[in-house]
């Protein structure tokens, strides 16, 4: 089986405050988050041989990212893939390399939401039968109250664990500098919150947010040549549903098969058997808080309908076994859809390196493979990009 | 002491707690005299054990203000000739009356005893037409006044287990909305409030260990959040020289938003016929006209 394990090296990373960033444009998040990664990279503008820029919203073309870089007469593609947009780019930009076409490629992913006259997520193409009444918390919501259901989480017990896993997700995020929402809650708080779609309150959904990340990649065997602690792309895995659970009226909402496709996809590649023991650490995309609860169960970390016991033990915390989202995730950090993706590798990629954003944010054990997924859609319909990123060795 | 309601004459009924105490403390702090309406004892329901009435009577007092109390049962047709009688044997008129006082017996419909529906209807309903006949009468004569009847959100959402709470109270919406119409040309407003505050009829423990279990802590929070205060400054408001073009109306009041609600209009939507109608033909076009896109808003559930 061919694989991109080992074929592509992650040299630079970068990332933009993210926020509700009034005193920005696209434009200025684009060039803090590149110019953070040729710097990281040591590399410049003029050694970009092909780019990748991603975004739903904020643009499109290739000159959303060529016209504030100056990056001259070189490809550059735009990719969209609704939430997953920002991975998309690493994604595409790594078949570009391991393919021999490029030696140093720039993803950038971008979102600039405020002062757009959006409130709330674009809808995009909406299916004129499908996508009648479909919102995004109305989805994962229909998904959380089937999940207390399936496995016999009362609402009170379901709601609580929920609400354990947004304390979570804004203790990280308020100890990155980064971060979107940078204010710890307590359960109360998360429970007390106003309803945006049972069980799902306004703790449970994630910010809505401007930001820009990006990476610049190299290939694998050249890499040393920029620096010696340089990351590599382990596994990619994309797997895209057909939307049958609208159709599919035995469809259960508490099971995500394409992450679960996604997932073995990606550990295959990497060679990963057991992922609970040999992941490090994990950036799942939690638009909303049951989102991260399922998406551990699809990705094979734990048992299903068991996720309350290891979020009731601490697994997923900075100190816990397998820390989740430790840089507070799309919860806290925020969601900037085209740059989420390549927010998750910078925590990832970071962590790895041992040179995490404030150095009491760097896990205490050894981070020596993590995984990031960026999905797109809800239960019955879900676009799910998982990445492996690893260190060196 | 706020002079909005200077030398005006106002009754609160139920002012002992809750929502009422909230309205008639408001009032009483514009400058208006007060009778404490609370009773004592009563035929169901929870009435206080306590005379409520005199500890918002020595409130008020000690803020300043004008009241005496009152301990007669609105449900009974002498007891609010007696209520409004006070009123005109301490201040010497009537110029303000506030209808709160209510009671819940909730039970589903099916197993709902006479005695739930009866004694609802009669404090909820009845005492309001009790009390608003007899002030009603002095207030034609005077030429003014204000008249605020409590609805509730119960009807309007169709709140399971109180039928006959909303019985009455969707009775008093309908009610107001006539009494406005005969009292408007004598200088008399009279409107309805579905009022939102956390109290002991809203927010009782059994209410609030419910939505615990049901994982509903933010209703819990939001009731907590809405306070009788804030109802009893738009009481207050409605009360007001400025509100005379106010009759009839119908609004919604909490801590966080007032609304006012739309009055009845005729049908969105209609078919019609000159033959008149079978059965026959209505099974072929009500699915394709009126009953298209209706949703049972309580559809079967199990087996």
């Amino acid at each position: 089986m061919w694989t991109i394990k080992d074929k592509v090296a992650i040299i630079g990373m970068g990332c933009c405050k993210f926020g509700e960033n009034w005193d920005k444009g696209a434009d200025d998040m684009i060039i803090d988050a590149t110019y953070e990664a040729y710097e990281d990279a040591g590399v410049e503008r003029k050694d970009i041989q092909a780019g990748w820029v991603g975004t739903t919203v904020s643009g499109a073309g290739g000159i959303t990212i060529a016209a504030p870089l100056k990056l001259d007469r070189i490809p550059i593609t735009h990719v969209q893939n609704f939430c997953a947009t920002g991975m998309e780019t690493l994604r595409s930009a790594s078949f570009a390399i391991a393919c021999g076409a490029y030696d140093i490629v720039l993803c950038v992913g971008y979102e600039k939401l405020k002062d757009s006259g959006l409130a709330g997520l674009p809808a995009g193409y909406i299916h004129p039968v499908l996508g009648v009444n479909v919102t995004a918390p109305g989805r994962w919501a229909m998904g959380a109250t089937r999940y207390f259901r399936a496995y016999g989480l009362s609402p009170k017990e379901g709601k609580e664990t929920l609400a354990k896993i947004s304390v979570k997700s804004h203790y990280n995020g308020a100890r990155h500098p980064k971060a979107h929402l940078r204010r710890e809650v307590t359960l109360e708080q998360v429970l007390n919150a106003p309803i945006i779609a049972w069980p799902l309150g306004l703790f449970d959904c994630c910010g809505n947010t401007d930001g820009a990340a990006a990476a610049i990649l190299t290939r694998a065997d050249i890499a040393k040549s920029f620096r010696d602690d340089h990351v590599l792309v382990k596994g990619i895995g994309l797997a895209i549903g057909p939307s049958l659970g609208k159709e599919d009226g035995a469809y259960d909402y508490i099971h995500l098969p394409e992450t679960e496709v996604a997932a073995q996809q990606a550990y295959e590649q990497a060679g990963i058997k057991n992922p609970r023991k040999e992941l490090d650490i994990l950036e799942l995309h939690d638009c909303f808080s049951i989102s991260e609860l399922m998406t551990l169960e699809a990705i094979g970390i734990c048992p299903k309908g068991k996720t309350k016991e290891d979020i009731d033990a601490g697994t997923f915390t900075l100190k816990g076994e397998l820390p989740v989202n430790a840089d507070g995730g799309l919860k806290s950090f925020g969601h900037p859809i085209g740059a989420s993706g390549l927010r998750e590798c910078y925590e990832v990629y970071k962590q790895i390196q041992g040179k995490a954003e404030l150095p009491e944010r760097q896990l205490k054990k050894e981070v020596r493979l993590g995984l990031s997924h960026n999905q797109g859609g809800h239960p019955g319909s879900l676009l799910p990009i998982i990445t492996i990123l690893g260190r060196r060795d | 002491m706020g002079t909005k309601l200077k030398d005006k004459v106002a009754i609160v009924t139920g002012a002992g707690r809750g929502i009422g105490r909230a309205e008639a403390i408001a009032l009483a702090a514009e400058g208006a005299k007060l009778v404490i309406n609370n009773r004592t004892s009563a035929k169901g329901g929870t009435p206080s054990d306590v005379p409520v009435a005199d500890e918002v009577v020595g409130e008020i007092k000690k803020a300043g203000g004008i009241a005496v109390p009152n301990y007669d049962d609105v449900s009974d047709p002498e007891g609010a000739r007696n209520i409004i009688q006070t009123a005109v044997n301490n201040f010497g008129r009537v110029d303000i009356l506030v209808n709160n006082a209510g009671i819940l017996m909730d039970a589903q419909t099916y197993k709902m005893t006479d005695e739930q529906w009866e004694n609802v209807i009669k404090v909820d309903l009845y005492g309001v037409f009790y009390t608003c006949r007899a002030a009603a009468a002095i207030m034609r004569e005077q030429r003014w006044g204000r008249i605020i009847n409590t609805s509730s959100q119960a009807g309007a959402w169709g709140r399971f287990g109180q039928s006959n709470y909303a019985a009455a109270k969707e009775g008093i919406v309908g009610f107001t909305r006539v009494l406005a119409r005969e009292l408007g040309p004598r200088g008399i407003t009279c409107n309805a409030i579905r009022p939102r505050a956390g109290t002991r009829v809203s927010l009782s423990p059994e209410t609030q260990a419910a939505w615990e279990r049901e994982g509903r802590f933010d209703f819990i929070a939001q009731s907590k959040m809405l306070k009788a205060e804030d109802v009893a400054q738009f009481a207050v408001y409605l009360c007001t020289e400025e509100t005379a073009n106010i009759n009839g109306y119908t609004f919604l009041v909490g801590t966080d938003g007032i609304g006012l609600y739309r009055e009845p209009e005729p049908p969105f939507k209609m078919i019609f016929s000159r033959q008149g109608w079978t059965v026959d033909y209505l099974l072929e076009v009500m699915p394709k006209t009126l009953a298209d896109g209706l949703v049972n808003p309580a559809p079967p559930k199990g087996a």
